[in-house]
């Protein structure tokens, strides 16, 4: 593996999405929606879903907004998340969404972290933390591409504590210095504010920030 | 302007490449724009005889420049039987700075050296080294890992260093070797991924710096580490 830190910028107000996960186009409209920047997203342009093959966040970040930027010949923003649990080495990491099966039962796929986390004798708070990754992954269709991580560290909750959106295990998360969890902030409390001002920041929020302060048109942030 | 022509917080290209060591259990190449620097991880079963039957391992690093890695040929220490006093304190600076992030008393009984050749320098071999030997130390920890001679927990965080100086009057990061050379203060942090110090070396060369010019400093020093760390999570993982 070899990675480098790249020093490109769009230079464009537009920013195809290679995602066509309803969720995360969602949050990333909700983070990127105070910038000068238009949002197309893969499934607007009718362009197709690659395999995720890879093993890592990286690896599949990559094959998403590669396919999609080489096919629409346009700067392409992928995102490849996913919640690793400690005491599970890592899981579901970037199987995450594989949990919860083809039919997207995320029910099933936070059941499945608790029946694993019972399996291990993880009952106590400091045995069931977990961080929630954010890889977001910058192509170009030259093949270039820049990558910016997101982490939040937190403990697993059961049972499930849902609220006004519950989206992915955001509703077994709770954030570190948090009482509740993810599922029950709405998207301001969950992602922070996330220009300057400090604040319990989400995954995603956190590689957004970064993301645009290294790639984004100089003088777009509000 | 700086002579790269980079922004006052821009970090010169960095480049982490891991696995490029047939023989050792870890290794990885790092750049630091034209700085240049191999390291090495070597495992092996036995400890330094102080500290035999503790229970506790050991994490130990050495480092030494090829002849032509600088713009005049430079004697091998070996021919002059010795290491020069710079070495022995960039490799002990080295050593404690891995260590910061190992427990050692999971690694159990036996020692890691991390080896850092500078290939070629142009300023900064230290923090590249120790950027880089956290890889090669990691990548050695996995190959441990994935033949059950330790849990998961041997690393406690990332850890990754960088230069600062005041170049021209302006707070900068990461010095190459024609601002390192001119700068008026120059100072090296090394942190972990939690934003941790471990160790800060700052020095003035002919005027002194003031508190607020060091906390420009540090404050640079933060944002480049936490990209360095950024890199090596990608790296890794």
């Amino acid at each position: 593996m070899t990675e480098t830190n790249g020093a490109r910028r769009i230079d464009g107000r537009r920013l195809l999405v290679a995602s066509h996960n309803k969720g995360k186009i969602r949050e990333l409209e909700f983070l990127l929606g105070g910038l000068k920047m238009d949002l197309v997203t893969a499934g607007e342009l009718g362009l197709p879903e690659p395999p995720e093959t890879g093993t890592t966040f990286v690896e599949n970040a990559r094959i998403k907004a590669l396919a999609a930027a080489t096919a629409a010949g346009e700067v392409a923003l992928s995102d490849d998340s996913g919640l690793c649990v400690e005491a599970l080495d890592g899981a579901p990491g970037v199987y995450t969404a594989d949990w919860a099966g083809p039919d997207r039962d995320w029910d099933r796929a936070m059941r499945l972290v608790e029946e694993e986390l019972f399996k291990v004798g993880a009952r106590a708070p400091e045995q069931r933390r977990a961080r929630f990754v954010s890889l977001l992954c910058l192509a170009w269709p030259d093949g270039h591409t820049q990558e910016y991580l997101g982490e939040r560290e937190g403990t697993l909750v059961w049972p499930p504590r849902r609220g006004p959106i519950a989206y992915g295990y955001d509703p077994v998360f709770m954030p570190e210095g948090e009482t509740r969890t993810f599922g029950e902030m709405n998207a301001e409390e969950k992602h922070g504010s996330i220009w300057g001002a400090p604040g319990p920041l989400s995954h995603r929020a956190r590689s957004v920030e970064k993301l645009v302060a290294a790639a984004f048109p100089e003088g777009i942030r509000p | 302007m700086r002579p790269s022509r980079r922004a006052f917080d821009e970090l010169r290209p960095v480049t982490l490449e891991r696995g490029v060591s047939k023989h050792a259990e870890g290794s990885c190449l790092v750049k630091f724009g034209d700085t240049h620097v191999l390291c090495t991880a070597s495992l092996e079963e036995r400890v330094p005889p102080w500290l035999r039957g503790g229970g506790k391992g050991w994490v130990t690093a050495e480092y030494g420049m090829l002849p032509r890695s600088t713009g005049d040929r430079m004697r091998r220490e070996a021919a002059a039987g010795k290491q020069s006093g710079r070495s022995l304190e960039i490799q002990r600076l080295i050593g404690r700075s891995l260590r910061a992030v190992v427990d050692l008393v999971a690694l159990g009984e036996r020692q890691i050296t991390v080896d850092c050749d500078v290939i070629q320098a142009d300023g900064g071999t230290r923090t590249a080294a120790i950027t880089g030997g956290f890889v090669a130390l990691s990548e050695c920890l996995a190959w441990m890992r994935a033949r059950n001679m330790i849990g998961d927990k041997v690393l406690k965080d990332h850890v990754a260093a960088i230069s600062c100086g005041i170049y021209k009057g302006t707070p900068v990061l990461d010095l190459d070797y024609a601002e390192d050379s001119t700068a008026e203060t120059d100072a090296n942090f090394v942190m972990t991924g939690a934003g941790g110090i471990v160790e800060i070396q700052g020095t003035a060369e002919g005027a002194p710096f003031s508190e607020e010019e060091f906390a420009a400093l540090m404050a640079l020093a933060r944002g480049g580490i936490a990209q360095l760390v950024d890199l090596q999570k990608l790296t890794v993982a």
